[in-house]
């Protein structure tokens, strides 16, 4: 080493590595800090388990990390990951992962065929910064992912994301069951709806209210808010919205480009978006996909809780409520 | 729903298969693989056989282990078995006395053959198991019956292995082909490569997400695809808390 030109002993100098701190949805690893490549190491296990999909209704899901959707991951640009893939021992079918984030046959699903009980490990280099899906791509690939095997891996840019107050981990998924929605108890998989794109539930974050209640995002009047949005379908796209909110930007398709000032952006099956806002007033905004029979019938509504002072200069709230006369010579 | 007259004759089988697990004839026929083979083996004629009518038991496994000690789990070499093998067992000649009769589960393919061959059987093929799976109580092909497809899809689930199994015999007198645990074919290793294939695109299918839906004749047969998935992913020593086997052989 010591023999070396600066230069290329830089370049020579091994990675230094890091264990790679996981999210359960909502919440989001915090942002990275160094300014050079690591390796990163990132431990994932497969489970299956029965979960509350909506009130008094479960589900059979797969998941990555026990959670749908599956946990984040958060790496940079020129990061080499060294990927370590668990299949509990109580799983009954085998699994993979195809990273949309990796450069490589299948994604790194071909790396990754995992029986119960067993695991599997592979390393890519992150080359392209991005918000990107990952999923199950083992056969039968659709039921994998309609189960719920699916998650989001950030790839920050070499300069970082820029400072937020908050930020959100958001993934819509359309689910197929037997029984109709509200149907109670434990709903095994619709093979027919979901081969017809007819979904039971369509919701964000793995069951229908997650986002609601306890479960609602907070954030106080004039944070600077980022959602990173989702969609692991299987089949549908998002009209993906916030009711009483403007997009400031709009990463659309989790690239690198935005579009600004934007009210509803579509979120592609198996993509994603950045999205940020301000929340200049108080209020509870709604996270809804604007097809919108899938919020009010099935499911996909989200609440963001913004605590603050009111601005009647932004909006005020009702100013009046009452009857007007009817017109003279009306009907 | 089901004919008065039919549950006589069913009546009959229940009470002869349930005692002992016993040889059953299966005639063979034509039949169209719900798997692609690259040779067009997937509209063949199945020739007859004989198939044991339920998943070999702990207690006839644990006969064999006592009877051949070189497949006990303490003196099996790692080559024809993984760590797991038998790993639920109280001690290497003594499974839980609660689970005698449940489906042996945690044996590998070698020891899964082994035990066939020391009956003077062997695995059955992919095909023969699929022949035998295709018929339900009443048909010897049930695999457009939309309900059934349901039910044999949802079964399987966790957990579902740990029931002893008592299930409705098919037309052939077989039991629990589906719901209870995945089984080891024969020709596990070899079942999704083609006879005679040189393009290595497509040498394994199954591992790749768009390829999937290539490897199988019939993309609604989803408990046949969920199955292969997970059989194709073997290895000949791997264990599984879920996997055993039943034995075939020729007719008489």
């Amino acid at each position: 080493m010591n023999g070396c030109t600066t230069g290329k002993a830089t370049a020579e100098a091994p990675l230094p590595v890091e264990q790679a701190q996981l999210t359960a949805p909502p919440l989001v690893p915090p942002p990275i800090s160094r300014k050079g490549p690591a390796k990163v190491v990132v431990d994932l296990e497969m489970v299956e388990q029965e979960m509350r999909l909506s009130d008094g209704v479960t589900y059979e899901f797969w998941t990555f990390g026990g959670t749908v959707p599956g946990s984040f991951i958060r790496i940079r640009e020129g990061d080499t990951v060294e990927f370590h893939l668990k299949n509990r021992h109580d799983s009954h079918v085998a699994h993979n992962i195809d990273l949309h984030a990796v450069t490589g046959t299948g994604g790194g699903a071909e790396a990754t065929f995992t029986l119960p009980g067993h695991k599997t490990q592979f390393t890519f280099q992150a080359l392209n910064p991005g918000l990107y899906v990952y999923h199950c791509a083992m056969a039968p690939v659709g039921m994998h992912i309609a189960n719920g095997m699916y998650g989001l891996i950030l790839v920050e840019p070499e300069e970082g994301l820029p400072p937020v107050d908050r930020e959100y981990y958001v993934m819509q998924g359309d689910f197929y069951t037997e029984g109709d929605h509200g149907a109670p108890g434990l709903q095994p998989f619709s093979l027919e709806k979901a081969v017809d794109e007819h979904p039971t539930y369509v919701v964000f974050n793995g069951s229908e209210g997650a986002l609601t209640g306890e479960g609602a995002l907070t954030a106080n009047a004039g944070d600077k808010v980022r959602l990173f949005v989702g969609n692991g379908g299987p089949n549908l796209v998002s009209s993906f919205h916030v009711i009483g909110e403007i997009f400031d930007r709009v990463f659309y398709e989790g690239g690198s480009k935005y579009q600004e000032n934007v009210q509803t952006t579509l979120i592609p099956a198996g993509g994603a978006a950045m999205v940020e806002f301000t929340t200049e007033v108080p209020g509870n905004f709604i996270l809804v996909d604007h097809s919108i029979f899938r919020t009010f019938n099935k499911g996909a509504l989200g609440i963001l809780s913004v605590d603050g002072e009111m601005k009647p200069e932004i909006y005020t709230g009702q100013q009046f409520s009452g009857e007007y006369p009817e017109a003279e010579g009306g009907r | 729903m089901k004919g008065k007259g039919s549950w006589i004759p069913l009546l009959c089988v229940l009470s002869t298969a349930v005692l002992a697990n016993e040889y059953v004839p299966l005639p063979g026929g034509p039949f169209h693989s719900s798997l692609r083979f690259g040779n067009g083996g997937d509209k063949g004629v199945v020739a007859g056989y004989q198939l044991m009518s339920k998943p070999v038991r702990e207690v006839e496994f644990l006969a064999f282990v006592e009877t051949h000690p070189q497949w006990r789990r303490d003196r099996i070499p790692g080559l024809f078995a993984d760590a797991g093998y038998l790993s639920h067992w109280e001690s290497p000649l003594a499974p839980h006395p609660g689970t005698l009769n449940f489906p042996v589960t945690r044996v590998s393919w070698f020891a899964a053959d082994a035990y066939c061959r020391a009956r003077g059987a062997r695995l059955p093929t992919w095909l023969e198991w699929e022949f035998a799976a295709a018929a339900d109580a009443h048909q010897t092909d049930a695999r457009d019956d939309a309900d059934r497809r349901r039910r044999i899809l949802t079964v399987g689930t966790p957990g579902a292995h740990r029931a002893a199994g008592e299930s409705e015999p098919n037309v052939y007198g077989v039991h629990d082909l589906h719901g209870l645990v995945w089984e080891w074919p024969w020709d596990h290793a070899g079942m999704m490569a083609a006879a005679d294939n040189r393009n290595v695109d497509t040498e394994s299918p199954l591992r790749y997400c768009g390829g999937s839906a290539l490897a199988f004749s019939d993309r609604r047969d989803y408990a046949v695809i969920k199955r292969v998935a997970l059989l194709s992913a073997l290895s000949a020593r791997t264990t599984l808390f879920n996997l055993g086997f039943r034995c075939a052989k020729e007719l008489p």
